[in-house]
Parts: C-alpha cells; sequence; structure tokens
C-alpha cells in the first residue's frame, strides 16, 4: 500500500522539478522540500491510490505552482525563439542536408536552450542519433533487399533447359520482418521525437 | 471578441485574488504562530481565495523573504520537525494598514456598485 502512494507522490514530485527545471536549482529544491514535507504529512503512510490522487489533485497542477514560483521571483516562462524551432528540423533532418554535421548543430541548439529539460534533452539525443540519417541509411544499404539472379542451364543433351534462381543477400523470413520493423522504427521515432519537443515548447 | 471578453471575465478573479491573498495569510497569524501545513490547509479551504493549496508555497516564500512573517522549525511527537509561521512587527503594522485601507476599498465599491 504505502509503495503505491510514494510512487504515486515521487512521481509528482518529479513533475514539479521538471515544471520549475528554468528556475534557479536552489528556489527549486527549496520549493520541492516544502511541497514534499507537506505532502508527507497530509498524506498518510497507507493511503491508497484514490486517496493519494485526490489528495495531489486538491494540492494543485505543478506547472500551476510553477507559475506562482515564476511570479514570485518575478520570472517568466522561458519564450522559445528561433533557436528552438530550428533545432527540431535539424535533429530530424539536419544530418541528411548536411550529413552528420547538420544533426549535430542540431544537438548544440537543443542543449544550449532552457525550454526543454535534461529529460527531454536526453530522449532528444538518443532518440534517434542522427535523426532521419541512420534509416536512409539502411534503406540505401539494401541490407534488406534480395538481389535474385535467374540461371539457366543447358543440359548436355541439349534438349531440356533447366531456369533456376540463385537468391544472393536476402535473409530469412523472420530476418526480414525484424530488418522492416527495425527501419520502421528508425523511421517513426525521430518524427515522434521531434512532435514530442514541439509539444514541449507550446504546453502554454 | 467574445472569446476575450470571457477569457478576460476568467482572469478577474485571479486578479482580485492575488491582490489581496497575501493580507489573508497576515490575518490568519494575527492570533498566534501556525503549523504551514494548518495554514496552507486552512487558506486553501476557503472559497474562491486561492486556486489550489500548492501555489500558497511561493507565496509564503515570498512573505518570509520580505520579512512580515518569520519561521521556526519546531519538533513534534512521533514525525519530522515543523516549521511553524508567525508575523513579525512589521508584518503586523502591514496587516493593521490594510485593514484601514480595505475597509474604505470596499466602503467606495460598494457605494458604487450599489447606485
Amino acid at each position: 500500500m504505502s509503495a503505491t502512494r510514494n510512487r504515486l507522490v515521487d512521481g509528482y514530485l518529479d513533475d514539479l522539478r521538471n515544471s520549475l527545471r528554468d528556475l534557479p536549482r536552489k528556489q527549486r529544491e527549496e520549493l520541492v522540500a516544502e511541497v514534499s514535507s507537506h505532502l508527507e504529512a497530509t498524506i498518510p503512510m497507507g493511503a491508497g491510490e484514490a486517496e493519494v490522487l485526490t489528495a495531489l489533485d486538491r494540492f494543485g497542477d505543478p506547472e500551476q505552482i510553477a507559475e506562482a514560483e515564476r511570479e514570485r521571483l518575478g520570472l517568466g516562462l522561458p519564450v522559445p525563439g528561433w533557436r528552438e524551432w530550428l533545432a527540431i528540423p535539424l535533429l530530424l533532418v539536419g544530418g541528411v542536408v548536411l550529413p552528420v554535421a547538420g544533426w549535430l548543430i542540431g544537438v548544440v541548439l537543443l542543449w544550449l536552450s532552457k525550454c526543454w529539460s535534461a529529460r527531454d534533452k536526453l530522449i532528444a539525443t538518443l532518440v534517434v542519433p542522427g535523426g532521419l540519417l541512420p534509416a536512409i541509411y539502411l534503406a540505401l544499404s539494401g541490407v534488406t533487399t534480395e538481389v535474385c539472379r535467374t540461371r539457366s542451364v543447358t543440359s548436355a543433351q541439349g534438349a531440356r533447359t533447366t531456369v533456376s534462381q540463385v537468391c544472393t543477400g536476402g535473409m530469412s523470413t523472420g530476418g526480414r520482418v525484424a530488418a522492416i520493423a527495425f527501419e520502421l522504427f528508425l523511421i517513426l521515432a525521430p518524427i515522434a521525437t521531434a512532435v514530442y519537443l514541439g509539444r514541449r515548447l507550446q504546453r502554454r | 471578441m467574445v472569446d476575450d471578453r470571457s477569457a478576460d471575465n476568467a482572469a478577474l478573479p485571479s486578479q482580485l485574488r492575488r491582490g489581496v491573498l497575501e493580507f489573508c495569510v497576515l490575518a490568519l497569524l494575527r492570533d498566534g504562530e501556525r503549523y504551514a501545513v494548518e495554514l496552507v490547509q486552512e487558506l486553501g479551504s476557503k472559497d474562491g481565495l486561492v486556486t489550489s493549496e500548492g501555489t500558497l508555497y511561493p507565496l509564503l516564500s515570498r512573505l518570509r523573504k520580505e520579512g512580515v512573517v518569520e519561521t521556526t522549525w519546531r519538533e513534534s511527537p512521533g514525525g519530522p520537525p515543523r516549521r511553524y509561521y508567525a508575523l513579525t512587527p512589521a508584518g503586523r503594522a502591514v496587516l493593521h494598514v490594510f485593514n484601514e485601507e480595505w475597509a474604505r476599498f470596499r466602503d467606495t465599491v460598494d457605494r458604487i456598485l450599489g447606485q
């Protein structure tokens, strides 16, 4: 029971920390500590899932609390500028247009920005390194394509012609399915990451 | 245009609240120190005063920095130490001024609304 409670409370504190990511560490940790001790005092150890969720809901949306804290400190939410909007396409297709370097510029812009959390930046860097470049590389390298050559063999008697097909570079059916799935992942994952980054910029 | 108006209407209570909330915090401390959690829960339970309990912590933090409230940690039986809030002399003075200003302000607004 208390495991569920702790998991939900910790998740909430993580969300709060994430919402406060643009604030100085000292202010962020101070507020998180205060909220943590409030939740510690108000949500009993043995509370069930529904009870914990109700209490957290009543305590409020982390974004709202972060907004109140920004207001107190006289800070605005960092406004996404051209760097952020350039970083997203660069991460996706920069490596294709300007091999590797384009993607690296995107990564630099990504990590310089204050609009994304460290977690967002990590996801954007690792899914997938190079953006769509690996997908295109894999498709062009033709690992998945099968090359077949038709060979005609004329028998010694000259009467019968045997046509045989020799295929090279192919894979077993299972291997091919796995390769296609991997290719799909390499295409879809960077696109999903780009959409995610864009949504994080527009969350207000 | 219609959307603009309704957005303004939604913002109105929050603007009103923002102006007076900190004085409500001071007023609750008038009769002596209060445990932070109880203070936040009491303010949170008042109708239309705060958007959520959580948003009170940044406010309390600001009041601390402004020197109108001060906090002390006290041992609690069978639990972690508790943070208590109390008015400082400066806070008491601010509350006194607000009380008088608020009475005048309220009377004026009531008179105009009642015309």
